[in-house]
């Protein structure tokens, strides 16, 4: 009986908080994809050739979010029916969108005016309940490309 | 240069679903299609277990019997107990009208301090000192042999056990699929009260059956309803559990089972108080 | 040195390729014990110090890469790739492999 309290406990405050923090996290992430519209993102491998040529370096974001109780619970209920784990998807995107926000204002502080050959890793980092995934991390990298400071092109 | 990232819409990675409701939806389906394989396994349990014959439980029962059930040193109080015990049952099931000759029932006195008596698989009833002593006439410890000798007769003890096995069965399979470990406490707790719903039933019916028996061999059902306001009061103070959880339905409702019933019948309940022949 | 996960340097010319150089690091990865993560799991969000975590673990496994680099006499390192592996119970290993170069004008 305690058990059964103690799982409805955890389900609510799961599902209370988690609720609340994604919220919270949606709007965080949209103000800020809106004031870093650049470096452009691009997922390509040939960076077209500029006068002058850029400086090129290694840049990166990452993020590692876990999702709360009530998403799991809901996951595995959703595992014995067919259907998208819509609990999981909210996860998965914010975190992708951090990590490349991320990578954007730091290629931003290096002064670089577009990130080339993107790319993505999600990796599971924690188990949570019994096998379902408690947490991913999702780290972003790409080229960027940094216009010498002498000749800053508006962009 | 032909490079830009334009503002892509929100909302086709991720469904804008109300979380509350997918989880009551998913939850109230599985919780019904296991309320239903729970139905349908105790509903075998219990037409398929009463097919194996009793006297199959008593074989299987009488290789053991040494060992589960110490016989009482001859010519002890304990052994003179018993055969009291053994003469009153015996006259009993005679006189009712389910007497069958296939039923054949064991008592076991069994000399502890405990305020219990119970039946087991094989027609063995066992009754514990403690019960005794408590009894304030005949007729009480004679409703008390009744109601087990009924469950015997209606094979309750191997119902009740195949019904758990087949639930416990069920649930793991369930568990097992689930995977997740709170949602396993979650269903052994309503694997229980399922359970505890069947016991209930058959406590009932036990009941019942003890009324007519008891009415057959002493003209007045007074017995059954005695006991149990004796049992009423001594709990005043301590707290009966909860119906859902109880293996026994409440004493009040009980009394006024079996007052109805035998009213029913127009059964006198009146007061036939006969001591019972030993040092209490 | 410089290292970019791009093919090509622009503006200048690739005059060696000296080949792979890996660089690895391995570190517990299993949060479960951890208090705070835990708490976490139940409520959702961020785990702060996880990303800084692996984020240092990532730093060191580039160090590494470039330390190899070096030492066979590169001066960039290109096509740099990043994977993450679960080799233990619990841990896993970042790894980030790119092609030594020598670049010139």
């Amino acid at each position: 009986m305690v058990d059964l309290i103690v799982f409805l406990t955890l389900l609510a405050l799961g599902f209370g908080v988690g609720r609340y923090n994604e919220a919270r996290h949606y709007r965080s992430i949209l103000r800020r994809e809106a004031l870093y519209k650049t470096p452009l993102v691009i997922p390509e491998k040939t960076p077209p050739p500029t006068v002058p040529t850029p400086k090129t370096h290694l840049v990166s974001g990452s993020v590692v979010i876990s999702v709360d109780y009530f998403k799991q619970v809901l996951a595995a209920l959703r595992g014995i029916f067919r259907g998208r784990i819509t609990s999981y998807e909210s996860l998965l995107d914010r975190a992708r969108r951090k990590a490349i926000l991320r990578m954007r204002e730091r290629a931003h502080g290096m002064g670089a005016n577009m990130i080339f050959n993107v790319k993505l890793e999600t990796t599971s980092i924690s188990k949570g309940s019994k096998g379902n995934t408690g947490s991913i991390e999702v780290y972003a990298y790409g080229t960027a490309l940094i216009p010498p400071r002498d000749a800053m092109q508006p962009s | 240069m032909p490079y830009s990232n334009p503002e892509i819409p929100e909302g086709i990675n991720t469904t804008d679903t109300n979380p509350l409701r997918e989880f009551a939806v998913l939850a109230g389906t599985t919780l019904a299609i296991i309320l239903t394989v729970i139905a349908v396994v105790a509903f075998l349990a219990e037409r398929l277990a009463p097919l194996v014959p009793l006297g199959f439980e008593q074989s299987l029962t009488r290789q053991h019997e040494d060992q589960l059930f110490a016989a009482p040193a001859a010519g002890s109080v304990d052994a003179a107990k018993t055969l009291y015990l053994q003469t009153l049952a015996d006259d009993l099931l005679a006189q009712s009208q389910h007497a069958d000759d296939d039923i054949r029932v064991t008592i076991h006195f069994a000399p502890a301090a405990v305020d219990n008596a119970f039946a087991a698989i094989g027609g063995h009833v066992i009754i514990y000192d403690g019960l005794l002593r408590r009894m304030a006439d005949e007729p009480s410890l004679a409703f008390v042999l009744v109601h087990e000798i009924a469950h015997v007769q209606y094979r309750d003890p191997i119902v009740s056990a195949t019904r758990a096995l087949s639930i416990f069965a069920v649930l793991k399979l369930v568990s097992g699929t689930l995977d997740i470990g709170a949602l396993e406490q979650a269903l052994g707790v309503s694997g229980q009260a399922a359970l505890l719903a069947y016991s209930r039933e058959q406590e009932s019916r036990s009941d019942l059956v003890a009324t007519e028996m008891l009415y057959a061999h002493y003209g007045t059902a007074y017995g059954a309803t005695h006991l149990l306001k004796a049992l009423k009061q001594s709990t005043v103070g301590d707290a009966e559990p909860a119906t859902f959880f109880a293996t026994h339905p409440l004493h009040a409702n009980r009394i006024s089972d079996i007052e109805t019933y035998a009213l029913e019948r127009g059964w006198q309940l009146v007061d036939k108080a006969i001591p019972i022949p030993f040092d209490e | 040195m410089l290292i970019s996960n791009l093919e090509i340097v622009p503006g200048k010319r690739v005059r060696e390729h000296l080949g792979l150089v890996p660089g690895s690091t391995v570190r517990a990865k299993n949060i479960g014990r951890d208090f705070m993560a835990g708490l976490k799991n139940i409520l959702g969000g961020e785990l702060v110090g996880y990303t800084e975590l692996l984020e240092e673990a990532r730093q060191e496994a580039l160090g590494h890469m470039q330390e190899q680099a070096r030492s066979i006499g590169a001066n960039a390192v290109l096509n740099v790739r990043f994977s993450t592996s679960s080799v233990a119970q619990g841990a896993a290993e970042l790894f980030v492999y790119g092609s030594a170069v020598v670049i010139a004008d």
